[in-house]
């Protein structure tokens, strides 16, 4: 037996109760429409251009980059070059030794990944291109300095600072259809290593326009996929019930875009691989449903850098070497371009404006039941 | 940035609801067979790399456990002598350098497997299966065995007490190590493998975290169940319990013998009992037939202890958890590792660590916002280490209960049985230079995942 809701993509379910029928019937039919969607893919929105990144393109791989923070610490070009050729001959353990140590404090070496601002800041590249996907999140509208043009609604004054500052770095570059190597890595991990994320949008009828409800909860499954590893369509899940990642927003449908009028906190338990949760402020969002009943959406608000930070850092060098790049020079960037919640003290920006693209395929959803077997309950072991 | 980043991402509060009015009716089951218990002050640990000194940056969903020894009420690994008489120990003089008898209590009894011998010298001594046990004075850390520590591989780290652990103090950090061999007659007493079982072919004897216990297993590692009555007569388990049927030329093995069922099958019985599989297990270790039928008990061999107070919690999403059977869910604080391509957010995702667990101690190394929430699970003052329990000391002197090396707690978020909003809840340490760091988020630095990147404890539901 199911919960108490049963939801569907492009269900349509009519509250019909057998005593009731005639009385319900006086105030006309009680319809109303649920559309249930898994997350099969999640990332930065990202729109790489020619030229986005100025003159000389956007920042160099990470062997560049190595090469760069060795200079930064004073080795001199034949001392590099040799450290290089052993790597490159596979004895890179001094290299990366020192890498891996390449913070300095009162002189010594330290790990960058733990102490940031112990590294040079080596000014890698941010976005200089005008458009960006993302909302007016500061309300400033035009009037917010660089703000982006989004490139599908055409809206200026779009604030997504994160992606300034990553966009030049190789493994952040690509576009809605091209996806960045970071975030294809990224959600390779996620989708089979953390619940599934539900999307479930109600309405009186989702094919008009009108007042829509959107919740985001976690699933206790984790994403179902086909055989080629895309999200399978019309699988079940169960929603969890664990208030951490319940999100609901009062919002509209206008014109098949389904947008929120209620901007506050948004919070998903997610692997700290990523980030230990994606938290944003001022959330906004915009959906359109797709006619194969699969959906698009951008999700964007204010985002606690730190959280990202530790994501690229805990990876230490293997994951730098071989997805990130430079993962001080990442910590250098967001905290320059920071736009939210300043430190009192300091003036120091803790939360950066952002916004992330969602695909997500229809698929069933219930709640779920306590266990049948095994007690129902309590045992030591059950014997 | 300006200070270390601690974020605590606490759960969010729940509507009240009347918290172990569910569990009240719900005290532990009735209590395994005491024949293969570990009594008091014995405990059982696992041996080798399970222990988790070594993990690093190694992907791992499931650290093997391959060899789960008892040991004594510190971790250390017991061992018996072959030229032990049945309740005779032979290790006298000399010997008692090298290995310690492990002493009993004046007030220790015989139980089942476990007996009471007295030595020579008047002294009690604990038996396992009438053999004598005894420590290894070689042995330094839970989880060695003949004098080999498996602190001596893997990354070098630092415990809670601020002591280096790992390969860099005792070992070469993994590289060139050799094994001390085991010296002549003596054994490692094992919990796991079952040594002293004879199973006929097709079945084994296999560690069952949700059944608590080493459980016997068929051919595809599917958990078996008993059957208290005539297999004849089970008509009403058709559909859920499957007999497992014996090869028509079987022959009998130990407690292993067949019956020769009605419907033609003939069926595999231990110590008299008909041997069943249960519809809903799909894999191995899934044991979701417990509790099902009173009739129907898991067919275990070695049964782990769980103190009193203390119970396996059936929850939708998440399996079998430890809680308190006045409702609340258990909780350990670990090291975060990670894991590309692993699990964090899996059932198993992350192995037990007992070494970390141990490292970690009762420090949770919480704020003040953290310490509000999260409280430890005390244990009565004359509590005592069994099983995989053991029992630490708070400094107010209060005794905090720990399972598989980590410390117990419970989150003032959960309101009702069954829920587990603090789990995942995880704590990133990282500052923009050392000198931000205070002595606790040192600690935490040092406690973190054994890689070198930026590290982070997290609270974890325990689970068998």
């Amino acid at each position: 037996m199911f919960g108490s809701r049963i939801t569907g993509a492009r269900t349509y379910l009519s509250a019909v109760v057998g005593a009731c029928a005639l009385t319900m019937a006086s105030f006309g039919p009680a319809a109303a429409e649920t559309r249930t969607f898994a997350v099969g893919w999640f990332s930065l929105a990202t729109n790489s251009t020619e030229n986005d990144c100025g003159p000389g393109g956007p920042n160099p791989g990470v062997q560049i980059q190595y090469q760069k923070s060795l200079a930064d610490l004073g080795y001199t070009p034949k001392q590099i070059e040799e450290l290089v050729k052993k790597a490159q001959g596979g004895e890179g353990g001094e290299m990366f030794d020192i890498l891996r140590n390449r913070g300095r404090m009162d002189g010594k070496p330290v790990s960058p990944y733990i102490y940031p601002a112990t590294s040079v800041d080596p000014k890698w590249k941010a976005i200089t291109g005008k458009q960006a996907y993302g909302f007016n999140l500061d309300g400033k509208g035009e009037a917010t300095k660089n703000g982006f043009e989004d490139p599908e609604t055409r809206e200026k004054g779009v604030n997504n600072e994160l992606y300034r500052a990553l966009g030049c770095y190789i493994s952040m570059r690509g576009s809605l259809e091209g996806r960045p190597t970071y975030w294809a890595w990224a959600w390779g991990q996620l989708k089979d290593s953390q619940p599934a994320w539900l999307i479930t949008v109600d309405g009186a009828d989702l094919t008009k326009d009108g007042p829509v409800t959107v919740t985001f909860d976690r699933a206790l499954e984790h994403l179902k996929s086909n055989v080629d590893g895309s999200p399978r369509a019309d699988a079940t899940y169960r929603y969890d019930s664990d208030p951490r990642s319940h999100n609901s927003y009062k919002g509209e449908i206008k014109n098949g875009v389904v947008t929120i009028s209620e901007h506050g906190d948004f919070r998903m338990l997610q692997n700290p691989l990523v980030a230990p949760e994606f938290k944003l402020a001022k959330a906004h969002l915009r959906m359109k449903f797709k006619p194969d009943g699969s959906l698009t959406a951008f999700i964007g608000g204010y985002q606690p850098w730190s959280d990202l930070y530790f994501g690229f850092a805990s990876g230490g060098i293997g994951i730098e070497q071989c997805v990130t790049g430079d993962i001080p020079g990442l910590y250098w960037l967001m905290r320059k371009h920071a736009d939210a919640d300043p430190d009192p003290k300091t003036g120091q920006n803790a939360s950066i404006s952002a916004t992330y693209y969602i695909e997500a395929v229809p698929v069933f959803a219930a709640h779920p039941v306590a266990p049948k077997v095994a007690g129902d309950g309590g045992d030591a072991g059950g014997r | 940035m300006t200070k270390t980043k601690l974020v605590l991402a606490a759960g969010i509060s729940l509507v009240a609801l009347t918290a172990g009015a569910a569990f009240a009716a719900k005290a532990p089951k009735a209590a395994a067979a005491e024949s293969s218990l570990t009594p008091e002050g014995i405990t059982i640990q696992p041996l080798g790399k399970a222990q988790g000194f070594d993990l690093g940056k190694q992907t791992a969903a499931f650290l093997a456990r391959e060899q789960v020894a008892y040991a004594d009420a510190k971790g250390m690994t017991l061992y018996t002598y072959a030229k032990d008489a049945p309740g005779k120990s032979n290790c006298t003089g000399d010997c008692t350098k090298e290995f310690k008898p492990l002493l009993a209590a004046a007030t220790a009894k015989t139980a089942g497997i476990w007996s009471v011998i007295a030595r020579d010298d008047g002294a009690k001594q604990w038996a396992l299966e009438g053999k004598p046990l005894y420590t290894y004075v070689k042995d330094v850390d839970p989880g060695s065995i003949a004098g080999n520590s498996p602190a001596r591989s893997g990354a070098r780290r630092i415990d809670g007490a601020g002591n280096p652990v790992g390969g860099g103090v005792r070992g070469a950090g993994g590289k060139g190590i050799v094994d001390a061999p085991m010296p002549e007659g003596w054994a490692a007493a094992l919990a796991f493998p079952v040594s002293s079982l004879k199973t006929p072919d097709g079945i084994n004897a296999r560690e069952v975290p949700d059944a608590n216990a080493v459980v016997l297993v068929n051919y595809k590692n599917q958990t078996l169940y008993t059957f208290d009555g005539d297999p004849n007569r089970d008509q009403k388990a058709a559909g859920l319990w499957a007999p497992a049927s014996a090869p028509q030329f079987a022959d009998a093995v130990g407690d292993f013998n067949f019956v020769q069922r009605t419907d033609g099958i003939k069926q595999w019985t231990y110590k008299g009992k008909g041997l069943y599989t249960y519809a809903n297990d799909f894999s191995a270790d899934d044991a979701y037939g417990i509790g099902v039928d009173k009739q129907f008990k898991v067919a275990s061999v070695v049964d782990y202890y769980a103190p009193a107070g203390v119970t396996l919690y059936n929850t939708p999403g998440q399996g079998k958890i430890w809680a308190t059977t006045t409702g609340k869910t258990l909780y350990k604080r670990d090291g975060y590792i990670l894991q590309s391509g692993g699990g964090h957010s899996l059932r198993r995702g992350q192995p037990q660590r007992p070494a970390v667990g141990r490292d970690i101690g009762t420090n949770a190394l919480c704020d003040a916002d953290c310490a509000r929430v999260w409280h430890p699970y005390l244990a009565p003052t004359d509590a005592q280490p069994r099983g995989f329990w053991s029992v630490l000391a708070r400094p107010d002197g209060a005794k905090q209960w720990a399972y598989q090396g980590y410390a117990l707690w419970t989150y003032d978020g959960d309101k009702k049985p069954g829920d587990m909003t603090g789990n995942d809840s995880l704590q990133y340490a990282f500052a923009d230079t050392p000198a931000m760091v205070n002595d606790a988020q040192k600690k935490m630095i040092d406690l973190g995942t054994p890689t070198d990147g930026a590290p982070a404890l997290y609270w974890a539901i325990a689970i068998p």
